[in-house]
């Protein structure tokens, strides 16, 4: 492809975007949303004013349970105590991605494989990987250390946590997103330019080669493993597939995705709005949501230490007159599995926007959108 | 209503002359027609709220693109996206949007967001390297250096998807 066969496909991309128009509504749109403006503004006051009264007697009051189901079995002691940031660590590259595993702290960074060590919490590896900064992923399984290149350019590295070196170089046609380990497999999600079916490639571990495909429906995402089973979230369902025999056995329609699992269910994301976001609790045998957990404005979340975490998306608070929007930090939430309330007082996050979330080693792990700082949360009484 | 003389009013005009190309660098930037045009609505609303602090109608225009840039970067952003993406497709069945499905929109959705940024604003909004710079609030040699970047990684990304298209074809037909 030349720079002149680029140049002319974006100016195909303009000539296409130029000859299509807006929706005829949004001037009526804009009018309504602006006459909503004052109200929104006295009702934002009212609430930060009954939010600081409130706050001291009642913080589970901030995170609402609509739904309830029978209490599933947890299967992971709660490890009680309060987060307070214990390390503020500064990579010197972007990262998408952060796990824990083989006792350390690995991160998936731009050009680069982080290991950090989580009693100094200073990086004590350095591995090269060309991986890009935005959607590498990381997983561990069958002694080894595995991350994607999450690009198109589809590249699995096996690293040896032992030696700190790349032990293979696994290409994976159809882009190297998502991965996970299971049952001696490597599980690898794909972007492909005809989204549907889409493709989870399979890497057989015990030779680094490519086994046959799983075809989901549609383009797959986020993958994770546990229940003894595979979750991969396409556009619109999620596909289980049975680990020994790579079925797909049983899509969940009603689910919007799965990012986590711990406490016997399964739990994902919603946004409906700013206002209306926050996790979801999943029965893993029917599909259906059975607790939703609003906290507004989005969120990252993973399972640990008995609970589930969901970091919040910081909030554009307006100052009236002339001045700029504040910004609120979001904070970190702690919800346990046993009533799907939230734990203690959430503590705020330090950085605008987490997009990486992992518990391991006694602590929590949160990454920031566009930044190179990774923030370590110890629990403490 | 807090109504400022002649806010509603320069709104309007903005709105008339700008509101589609608005959507149109929503949509380069995020690849969803639907969520580009609640992006520009929101950079609209915003723009209300802050007239007051504005110079003049050209800073207007700088603020409404910089605002849809950084919302376009927000993880609320993907959410939404992928909500809707859902919503469409469940509705519809397939992905309706042929020219969110052009090569170069994938591709164009894959670069890093700052580089994402520079070519869009320089090669489909034809800004200059000084606008770009100030809409990015970035230094002009920076966005020399991004867009060169990220036309090469589109590039490669070009000539890889072609690569793939073959390939899976070939996967499919065994």
């Amino acid at each position: 492809m030349s720079p002149v066969k680029v140049e002319e496909q974006l100016r195909a991309l303009r000539e296409q975007a130029l000859a299509r128009e807006p929706a005829p509504d949004g001037w009526p749109r804009l009018q309504r949303r602006l006459r909503r403006e004052p109200w929104r503004r006295a009702a934002l006051v009212a609430g930060l004013a009954l939010a600081v009264l409130v706050a001291g007697l009642a913080p589970g009051l901030l995170a609402r349970r609509a739904e309830q189901s029978p209490v599933p079995t947890v299967d992971e002691a709660l490890v009680p105590g309060r987060p307070m940031v214990a390390a503020r660590i500064r990579l010197d590259r972007p990262f998408t991605d952060v796990d824990v595993g083989f006792g350390a702290t690995w991160v998936a960074s731009q050009g680069a494989l982080l290991r950090i060590d989580p009693q100094t919490n200073r990086v004590v590896a350095t591995i090269p990987v060309s991986v890009s900064g935005e959607s590498a992923s990381i997983a561990f399984g069958e002694g080894s250390v595995w991350v994607t290149s999450g690009q198109a350019h589809g590249v699995v590295y096996r690293v040896d946590p032992t030696a700190n070196r790349v032990t293979a170089t696994i290409e994976v046609p159809g882009g190297a997103f998502g991965i996970i380990v299971a049952a001696g497999t490597v599980w690898v999600t794909q972007y492909l330019p005809e989204p549907d079916p889409g493709i989870v490639a399979r890497i057989d571990a015990s030779t680094n080669q490519l086994l046959a495909p799983v075809e989901v429906p549609n383009m797959p995402g986020a993958i994770r493993y546990g229940l003894d089973a595979i979750w991969v979230t396409s556009r619109f369902t999620v596909s289980r597939i049975d680990p020994h025999t790579g079925a797909v056995t049983q899509p969940l329609h009603r689910t919007g995705d799965v990012r986590a699992i711990g406490g016997g269910s399964l739990w994902g994301t919603y946004a409906n709005s700013a206002a209306d976001a926050g996790a979801q609790r999943i029965d893993p045998g029917t599909g259906q949501v059975v607790a939703t957990i609003r906290i507004p404005n989005g969120v990252v979340i993973a399972f640990g230490l008995g609970t589930l975490w969901v970091a919040q998306d910081a909030s554009s608070i307006p100052s009236g007159g002339n001045a700029p929007d504040r910004t609120r930090p979001g904070k970190l939430y702690r919800i346990d599995p046993t009533s799907n309330r939230v734990l203690g007082r959430p503590v705020p996050l330090p950085g605008i926007a987490p997009t990486a979330l992992a518990v391991g080693e006694g602590a929590v792990w949160v990454g920031e959108q566009d930044s190179t700082t990774l923030t370590r949360f110890n629990l403490v009484p | 209503m807090d109504v400022r003389p002649g806010r509603d009013e320069a709104l309007s005009r903005l709105f008339e002359a700008h509101y589609a190309d608005t959507v149109r660098l929503a949509f380069y930037l995020t690849g969803s027609w639907p969520v580009a045009e609640d992006l520009a609505q929101e950079a609209f609303v915003r723009l209300w709220r802050r007239w007051g602090g504005l110079r003049d109608q050209h800073a207007a225009l700088g603020y409404l693109r910089t605002t849809v840039v950084n919302l376009s970067r927000s993880t609320l952003r993907r959410r939404l996206l992928e909500l809707r993406h859902q919503r469409t497709i469940g509705q519809e069945g397939r992905d309706a949007d042929p020219v969110a499905r052009l090569d170069i929109a994938r591709a164009l959705a894959g670069l890093p967001a700052g580089k994402r940024a520079c070519v869009v604003l320089r090669h489909l909004v034809d800004l200059s390297v000084e606008e770009t710079a100030a809409v990015l609030g970035i230094s002009a040699g920076s966005v020399k250096s991004q867009t060169h970047k990220g036309l090469r990684l589109l590039e490669a990304a070009l000539s890889e998807r072609e690569d793939r298209s073959r390939h899976a074809q070939e996967v499919r037909e065994r």
